[in-house]
């Protein structure tokens, strides 16, 4: 009974813990909204004369700033925009000519899937990189693979992108160098827009394998730079947890290194890394646009830097509050991930609150 | 040791993984690539729009080139001919047209006059795209039975064939089902196709590729040796295109490509490049409104003081190939009024010094300021250049770089409008008024096109004089003696015409695109995708 009560006290204050989260996320939200509308209008040039391109005539750009309301006051220009944004529209793109949430809607799909892919990668090698790079402390191996994600931090995933393309997609020939699919091959039925996803759910194997076929290399080269990063944070966070008097005990009892690092080591490391993963996978999707150029990944990244040299005000918004939405959203996530996977820091939040 | 053990296991099952992705990708994947053998892949800055009465950009060109018909089409220099049209005449104030009448769309509707006057209609009330060639002088189209339509001028207007060369004619019937709120059925038409083209629509994103099939009711045939169908592709980065080219993943590239990977596909093995006469041009504009420009001998001073050499230089593309070639004044080849007498002023800087003692301004009093468009990198060059020249005559130059937007802004005013511009400008139409009357007359002044804010009694008399003319004979030597006149007055340095360089695959042909007799002055009409070959 005691149990339970407490079970259900606990409940009660992460339901506070998760309301107060989102409750902050909508005025993080409604911060960022206001800070990116009025930065965009300061970038120089009338959107209006953009859209309709050099040769249009004073009166058609006039048409067009009247339609936008480009010739109201700033501040009724974000009250106006507000109202449409409770109606979920947030425009038409100047650069498309279709509503922003449609060209969301569609790009933003490619850019989680590569972001997703890249993730799983920059995980799994991430971590065992680093446990590896701990497991050999200032021996060869950790020396080399110290030199190589060095390599990796510095050098720029755009130079890591055209360096694979060469390697595996020119020279070698094992992978594919542009688009989400091979030519001529119908994508699957939209569920998610994951072309991996939707192929898997619509039973669709051989476009499975081409979504992954085309997603490895683009996946890989955004991962880089993220896999040499955790890795050292990894290495770090664990070789400052064998150190830990409990190591110790572990170590009295006969344990072996690698065991240790496995079941006792691992847990608490992960936490420094697993926040970091988390801004990590937030920030490759605004980051992610010089690899969606070089691989022609449509994906909303490049989309993101296109409608900024085009000032095209909402869709700037659009994707701007898209993607502070992931960052919100993944670091919640994040926050709950690390109360799972090193159950003291949850206890600690919870007498916080 | 586990560890290591473990992270072989999983490396080891990756790599079985991998052999066994890679037994079902040979049999799922190479029979799309193989479907697709006979299609032309050409890609270009994003996005594409092919509505064709919003449709402005070179993308947008290209996607309605072969998706679309006109009633007339350019035919070599500034001259027209039919296409829709089996011919036209003029009667007092109107111009009349005689259409085919073995034209079906895509849907199988016939065309007819109703379809032109309707396309017409839209494309002038919707006020997008290029519908600023559809001058005030064009009255009203009105359509005269099945197959005449008749277009009544307000006033003289000789550039109007041109014009009507701009106007793609839709499937009225088709496009007024999907007309909602008086919105022209715009959305609709941003993603469907309306036409009558050599090809039509499958499919279309306009930010990742737009996909183009064979249309087998063409009312001129499609040869059996063009391409099935056409990828056109957006965004692609130089280094992927590149690649793409190398392994036959692409055919022809957007001509934004930097000069040393033009330089790599001149050299392949594979790959080839297509160098397209145009009527392109460089303009390096000097601002006529701010001292010390506002003298006519200043700014000849600088025009003697250019190393035109140095700057075509900069252009070399590969061996015995530069994309600049000397520039016949205002006025670029392949247009009506070209005199190919008419030369620059090549670098004289004993004239140059001539010219600057008559001007009533010191230089040393004054800095030049030089802008380039940010992002366009050999325009940074020529700023240098300039900076070096024109400083051998005493003047302070302060390099500018600015966003196009920035530079579209400060244009509109003279007192902050840079001293020089450079702005590269061709004309929309095949007729010389279309480049020449938005760049000099003064009631245009102060856009990109005419950041000299020339104000200039007799050019303005002469522009509108063209416009009126309707003898080619007569307009041809108003174009000749005003090409003469603005090269007096000394606006514009024309340091180059430029040739259009793309970089393609072996596999494709385009006669338009490599033989200069065959090349039309609008760089979109050479990528009729029906002209090409693709050889197999």
């Amino acid at each position: 009974m005691r149990n339970s009560a407490l079970q259900s006290m606990m409940s009660r204050i992460y339901a506070s813990q998760l309301t107060q989260r989102l409750v902050q996320s909508v005025f993080v939200l409604f911060g960022v909204s206001a800070l990116i509308f009025f930065i965009a209008r300061v970038i120089p040039g009338d959107p209006a004369r953009l859209a309709l391109g050099p040769n249009a005539s004073p009166e058609q750009v006039a048409s067009l700033r009247e339609q936008l309301n480009l010739d109201e006051p700033a501040l009724t220009q974000y009250f106006l925009f507000l109202r449409d944004l409770f109606h979920g529209d947030l425009g038409i793109s100047l650069y498309s000519g279709r509503p922003v949430v449609r060209d969301i809607l569609e790009q933003l799909p490619a850019t989680v899937e590569l972001v997703l892919f890249s993730a799983v990668i920059m995980i799994v090698a991430g971590v065992v990189i680093g446990a590896v790079a701990t497991r050999y402390q200032n021996r060869a191996a950790d020396y080399i693979i110290r030199v190589l994600s060095l390599a990796g931090i510095v050098v720029p995933s755009f130079v890591w992108a055209i360096v694979l393309m060469l390697i595996l997609a020119f020279w070698l020939d094992l992978l594919p160098i542009a688009g989400r699919l091979s030519q001529g091959m119908e994508p699957p039925r939209h569920i998610t827009g994951l072309y991996t996803v939707d192929a898997l759910l619509t039973g669709n194997i051989p476009v499975f394998f081409d979504a992954i076929y085309h997603i490895a290399l683009p996946a890989f080269a955004l991962s880089i730079a993220s896999i040499s990063q955790e890795s050292r944070l990894m290495r770090a966070s664990l070789v400052e947890t064998m150190s830990a008097p409990f190591i110790e005990t572990a170590r009295a009892y006969g344990r072996t290194e690698s065991w240790i690092i496995r079941k006792w080591a691992m847990r608490p490391a992960l936490v420094p890394a697993l926040t970091v993963v988390g801004l990590d996978i937030a920030s490759k999707i605004g980051n992610a646009f010089l690899i969606e150029a070089v691989f022609a990944w449509p994906g909303i990244a490049r989309y993101g830097v296109e409608v900024i040299l085009f000032k095209d005000l909402n869709a700037i918004i659009g994707t701007v509050l898209v993607i502070s939405l992931a960052f919100i959203l993944i670091n919640i996530i994040v926050d709950f991930l690390v109360g799972l996977v090193y159950p003291k820091i949850r206890l600690q939040g919870a007498t916080d609150v | 040791m586990k560890i290591i053990g473990s992270a072989a296991r999983t490396a080891y099952m990756l790599g079985v993984s991998a052999l066994c992705l890679g037994g079902v990708l040979s049999t799922t994947v190479t029979p799309a690539f193989a479907n697709e053998d006979r299609y032309v892949r050409i890609d270009e800055k994003p996005s594409g729009e092919i509505d064709p009465h919003k449709a402005r950009d070179f993308a947008d060109s290209i996607l309605i080139e072969n998706l679309y018909d006109t009633l007339v089409v350019p035919a070599g220099g500034s001259s027209v001919g039919p296409h829709l049209a089996t011919g036209w005449t003029t009667d007092g104030n109107s111009v009349v047209f005689e259409l085919r009448d073995d034209v079906t769309f895509h849907t199988g509707n016939k065309m007819t006059a109703a379809d032109v006057v309707y396309s017409f209609n839209r494309m002038r009330d919707m006020g997008l795209g290029r519908s600023f060639v559809l001058g005030s002088q064009i009255g009203e189209a009105v359509a005269e039975g099945d197959y005449t339509v008749r277009f009544t001028m307000n006033e003289p207007f000789a550039p109007f064939l041109a014009a009507m060369s701009q106007v793609p004619i839709v499937d009225s019937a088709l496009v007024e089902q999907h007309v909602t709120n008086g919105d022209f059925a715009s959305e609709w038409l941003s993603e469907n196709d309306a036409g009558s083209g050599a090809y039509q629509l499958v499919s279309h994103k306009p930010q990742e590729e737009t996909v183009m099939e064979r249309f087998d009711g063409y009312f001129l045939g499609v040869p059996e040796q063009a391409p099935d169908g056409m990828r056109f592709r957006y965004g692609l980065a130089a280094p992927t295109v590149r690649t793409l080219l190398e392994t036959a993943g692409h055919d022809i590239s957007s001509p934004w490509l930097p000069p040393e990977v033009l330089v790599e596909l001149s050299q392949g093995e594979n790959t080839k490049i297509l160098a397209v006469p145009a009527t392109t041009q460089m303009f390096f504009k000097l601002n006529t409104q701010r001292a010390p420009l506002d003298d006519v001998h200043c700014r000849r001073a600088l025009s003697y003081a250019l190393d035109y050499e140095a700057v075509r230089s900069v252009m070399k593309v590969a061996e015995g190939i530069n994309a600049a070639s000397p520039s016949n004044g205002p006025i670029p080849k392949g247009l009506m009024g070209n005199d190919p007498s008419v030369a620059d002023f090549g670098q004289d800087l004993e004239r140059a010094k001539e010219e600057l003692a008559q001007c009533k301004y010191a230089p040393a009093d004054y800095t030049l300021e030089v802008a380039w468009i940010s992002g366009i990198a050999f325009e940074e060059r020529f700023a240098l250049l300039m900076q070096a020249n024109f400083g051998q005559l005493g003047f302070n130059v302060e390099i500018v770089s600015t966003p196009w937007a920035k530079f579209a802004e400060l244009v509109t005013d003279p007192a902050v409008n840079p001293h020089v511009n450079q702005v590269m400008a061709s004309p929309v139409t095949p007729d010389t008024d279309s480049l020449l009357y938005n760049s000099y007359h003064s009631s245009r002044a102060g856009t990109w096109q005419s950041a000299e804010w020339l104000d200039d009694a007799e050019v303005d008399r002469m522009l509108d004089e063209a416009r009126g003319a309707s003898d080619p004979a007569v307009r041809e030597q108003i174009y000749r003696d005003l090409s003469a006149r603005i090269v007096e007055l000394a606006p514009t340095i024309f340091p180059y015409n430029l040739m259009t360089v793309f970089g393609a695959n072996n596999r494709i042909s385009a006669p338009r695109l490599e033989d200069p007799a065959q090349t039309l002055p609008a760089i979109s009409s050479n990528f009729a995708v029906r002209k090409m070959v693709l050889r197999d």
